[in-house]
C-alpha cells in the first residue's frame, strides 16, 4: 500500500494513494516523519514571497532527517509568480535570483553533487488565439501553444484550418496514429482536433475561473543546466540514465528544477540541453517533468498534455484522486522503489510526486492557486508499512 | 432611471451603476454585454458547492465579470473586483447554452463565478430555456438583491447557494462594501419559502469571533434544514496575509453546529472529513463525500432512496 497524508492549518489525514479512503495512523512510525516535517513547515501559498525559502527549509529538514542519497526538489514558484501576476523587470529579476539563492543555500548546506535544470525562458504574450467560432467544446492544456476541440463540428475543422496563429493540426486520427497512442485511457482523453499555435501566439488559460496569465513559456528547443559533474547531458530525456550512473558510481545526487528562470539568470557554466522530440517541445508540466526525470515521452502520462475532456465524468471510484494527473499508466519513476533512500519537495503541485514516486515525496497541495496545505507520497511498503 | 436589481438602485441616466453591467435603453434597464460570459467548464455539483443537489452530477459553471459587493477577502478578484483589459467574454445564446450541457451530458448550469445579480436577464432567459429542455440550473449570490430580483430567482432558480458573511451591517460595510446584511436576511427567508437553500459561511476571524453562533441561530430560525456551508477561508486579495484559521477553531465550530444543523459541512480544503450526509434522525452515513482539492470534490457513494433515508425512510433536503 502506499499512502497520501495531507497537513491543513494543522489538521493531518491520511489517505490510500488509491482509493483515497481514509486511514489511520496508528502503528504507523514511518509517518512520524512526515507528520513532524509538514507540520513544522506550513505552506505559505503560491504567489507568497517566502515559498522559495519554505522549499529550502523543508528540503533541508527532510536530509537532516531521513538523508536520502537521491533528493529531488523543484522551485515552481518563479514560473507561477510570473504566470499569474504583474511583474516588472526589477520584481521578475528579484524573484529568479530569490529562487536561485534558495536553490544554491541548500546545496551549500548539503553535500549532495547538484544539478540544476531551468524550465526555460519565460515571455508575455504578444497574440492570442481567437477560439470564438469553434462550435465544439475548445480546451487548452497545460502547454500554451497547444489546444484541442472536444466535441468537434463539421465546421470547426474548416474553422482550425483558417484560423490566423494556427501552425498545424491533428485529426484525432493522425495524433494517435503519429505518436503511437493505443491505451484506451490516453485515447478517450484525445481532442477531436489538436492544434498547435505560431510560435509568436498563444492560447489563454486556464479556462475554469477566467484567468488570464501574464506570461507563458517561450516556445524555445532548449533549456539550461547546471553540474559540477562533467558529461552533463545536452538533452532532457538523457538524464534519467545519467542520473541512475552517478547514483551506481556511489554519488549522492540532488536534482533541483528552477522554473520562471531565464536562460540569463542561470549560472554561467550551464550547457544548453535539447527538449524537443519529434515536434513535441516538453516545455511545461507533466510532460517536462516526466521526460525529464523518467525519460518518458509525453504519451507515457496517459493524458495527452493533461487535456482534460469534459466529457469524462469523475467516477465515484476515481483512482488517485488526491494526485491530480496520476494515472496507472506512469511507470518507473525515479525514486520509486529504489534500493537507497529517495525524497523530493516542491511546489509542482500535483505533477511533482506522480513523476518522482520518492520514499517520501512532500509538495504544497494546491489547484488553481488555492492551496489546501502540504501533500506528501509515502511509499508505505518500502518504508516498513504493508 | 433607476435599476431595480439590488439593493443599491443605481441611478443609470449617467452611467452604468456599481456593478457596470447595465445600462438605460429606449427606457428600460439593460445588460451591456448580454450572453457574454467569462468562460464555461464542467464541474461536479459538489465543487460549487452544492452538498444537496444531484449528487456526483456534472454542471456547467460560468459567470461573467464584475460584483456589487467589495468583499476584503474575495477569492475571483482578479474577475469580480479587478480591472483587467485582457479578459475577454465569450458569447453564447441561452439556446447554444442547452446545446453545451446536452452535448456534455451536464445536467443543467450553475452561475457560480461571479454575482448573478450582474446578469439577471440573461441568467433567467438561459434558465427558462434549460427547464424547457427539462434540465436544472442554480446560482451562488451574495443576496444582496431587491425583494423583486430574489423573488424572480427563485422563481426560476433549481437551488441557490446564498453567502451569508455576517450578521452585522458594519461588517457587510467596512468588509464587503455593501450597504447592509438586512435584504440579505430578508432574501434568504424567499429562497428558503420558494426553492432549494444552502448557505456558505467563510470563517473570517472577526466573524468567529463575534457572531458565528448568532449566523447558527438565524438559519436555525429560518430552517433547521437549511445546508450550511462552513468554508474554511483561504485568506485572498486585502486579507491575503492573515493568518489561517487553525483547525481546531474550524472543527469546535462544525461540532456545536452540526448538534443544532443537521447538515451542516466544512470543507474548502483537501481531505476534509466533515463532508458527509448522515439521517438527522437515524444517524445512517447517507452520502459519502471526497474534498480533493480546495474546492474540488465529489461523491463517493450516495444511498439514498428516491430522496430518502434508506435505513429510517425520512426525507432529506434538497435536489435529488
Amino acid at each position: 500500500m502506499y499512502e497520501i497524508m495531507l497537513d491543513v492549518n494543522g489538521w493531518q489525514g491520511l489517505f490510500d494513494f488509491q482509493t483515497g479512503e481514509a486511514l489511520s495512523f496508528d502503528n504507523k512510525s514511518y509517518i512520524d516523519l512526515a507528520k513532524r516535517i509538514s507540520n513544522k513547515y506550513p505552506y505559505p501559498g503560491d504567489l507568497n514571497p517566502n515559498t522559495s525559502a519554505w522549499t529550502t527549509d523543508f528540503a533541508l529538514e527532510v536530509v537532516r532527517e531521513y538523508d536520502p542519497k537521491l533528493m529531488l526538489i523543484t522551485y515552481a514558484n518563479g514560473a507561477i509568480n510570473r504566470i499569474n501576476s504583474k511583474l516588472g523587470a526589477v520584481e521578475t529579476k528579484d524573484l529568479e535570483l530569490d529562487v536561485l539563492s534558495e536553490a544554491f543555500r541548500f546545496i551549500d548546506k548539503t553535500d549532495y553533487e547538484p544539478i540544476i535544470i531551468s524550465t526555460g525562458n519565460m515571455r508575455k504574450i504578444d497574440k492570442v488565439l481567437n477560439t470564438d467560432d469553434i462550435e465544439g467544446y475548445f480546451n487548452t492544456s497545460s502547454d500554451p501553444y497547444v489546444g484541442g476541440v472536444f466535441g468537434a463540428t463539421d465546421k470547426d475543422y474548416e474553422t482550425v484550418k483558417n484560423m490566423i496563429g494556427v501552425k498545424s493540426y491533428l485529426t484525432k486520427k493522425e495524433f494517435l496514429k503519429k505518436y503511437h497512442i493505443f491505451d484506451n485511457y490516453a485515447v478517450e482523453r484525445t481532442p477531436d482536433i489538436i492544434l498547435f499555435t505560431e510560435d509568436d501566439y498563444a492560447l489563454t488559460r486556464t479556462g475554469n475561473r477566467g484567468t488570464t496569465l501574464e506570461e507563458i513559456p517561450e516556445r524555445k528547443k532548449t533549456v539550461k543546466a547546471y553540474s559540477r559533474l562533467p558529461d552533463l547531458p545536452n538533452d532532457i530525456f538523457k538524464f534519467r540514465e545519467f542520473i541512475d550512473l552517478k547514483l551506481s558510481e556511489g554519488k549522492r545526487i540532488a536534482v533541483i528544477i528552477v522554473e520562471g528562470i531565464d536562460d540569463n539568470c542561470m549560472p554561467n557554466e550551464s550547457i544548453d540541453v535539447n527538449r524537443e522530440k519529434d515536434g513535441i517541445l516538453y516545455a511545461e508540466g507533466v510532460a517536462f517533468y516526466y521526460a525529464l526525470l523518467n525519460a518518458k515521452e509525453f504519451t507515457s502520462a496517459g493524458m495527452p498534455y493533461i487535456f482534460h475532456n469534459p466529457f469524462i465524468k469523475r467516477r465515484p471510484d476515481a483512482r488517485y484522486s488526491y494526485s491530480y494527473i496520476k494515472t496507472d499508466n506512469f511507470q518507473d519513476p525515479i525514486g520509486f522503489n529504489r534500493n537507497f533512500k529517495t525524497a523530493s519537495v516542491g511546489t509542482r503541485s500535483g505533477i511533482f510526486h506522480s513523476a518522482c514516486m520518492c520514499d517520501y515525496s512532500f509538495e504544497c497541495h494546491c489547484r488553481g492557486l488555492a492551496e489546501s496545505g502540504v501533500l506528501t507520497f509515502i511509499n508505505s511498503e518500502k518504508l516498513g508499512g504493508k | 432611471m433607476k435599476c431595480e436589481f439590488c439593493e443599491w438602485r443605481c441611478d443609470l441616466a449617467n452611467g452604468n451603476g456599481i456593478c457596470g453591467r447595465y445600462k438605460c435603453e429606449k427606457d428600460s434597464i439593460v445588460e451591456c454585454e448580454p450572453f457574454d460570459w467569462i468562460d464555461f467548464y464542467p464541474y461536479t455539483v459538489e465543487s460549487m458547492p452544492f452538498y444537496h443537489v444531484l449528487p456526483n452530477e456534472y454542471v456547467i459553471q460560468t459567470g461573467t465579470v464584475s460584483c456589487n459587493a467589495r468583499c476584503s477577502y474575495c477569492i475571483n478578484s482578479h474577475l469580480a473586483i479587478e480591472e483587467n483589459d485582457a479578459r475577454k467574454l465569450k458569447h453564447r445564446s441561452a439556446e447554444s447554452l442547452v446545446s453545451l450541457c446536452k452535448q456534455m451530458d451536464a445536467k443543467g448550469v450553475v452561475f457560480a463565478i461571479n454575482e448573478i445579480t450582474c446578469f439577471i436577464p440573461s441568467a433567467i432567459e438561459v434558465a427558462k430555456k434549460l427547464h424547457a429542455e427539462g434540465l436544472e440550473v442554480g446560482c451562488l449570490t451574495n443576496g444582496f438583491q431587491t425583494e423583486k430580483t430574489a423573488r424572480l430567482l427563485a422563481e426560476n432558480m433549481d437551488f441557490i447557494n446564498v453567502s451569508l458573511k455576517s450578521l452585522s451591517d458594519e461588517f457587510y460595510k467596512k468588509d464587503l462594501g455593501l450597504s447592509s446584511v438586512q435584504p440579505v436576511l430578508r432574501n434568504i427567508k424567499i429562497f428558503n419559502e420558494m426553492t432549494h437553500l444552502e448557505i456558505v459561511t467563510p470563517l473570517v476571524h472577526e466573524v468567529v469571533d463575534n457572531e458565528i453562533y448568532d449566523i447558527m441561530n438565524f438559519i436555525y430560525d429560518v430552517n433547521p434544514e437549511i445546508v450550511w456551508h462552513l468554508f474554511r477561508l483561504m485568506p485572498n486579495h486585502d486579507r491575503a496575509d492573515e493568518r489561517d484559521m487553525t483547525h481546531e477553531e474550524m472543527l469546535g465550530i462544525y461540532e456545536t453546529a452540526r448538534a443544532k444543523l443537521p447538515y451542516t459541512y466544512l470543507g474548502n480544503f483537501a481531505g476534509s472529513q466533515w463532508v458527509d450526509t448522515y439521517c438527522p434522525d437515524c444517524g445512517e452515513l447517507i452520502i459519502k463525500r471526497i474534498c480533493t482539492g480546495a474546492w474540488l470534490g465529489g461523491t463517493v457513494f450516495n444511498n439514498l432512496n428516491n430522496g430518502t433515508c434508506p435505513h429510517c425512510g425520512k426525507r432529506i433536503a434538497g435536489v435529488f
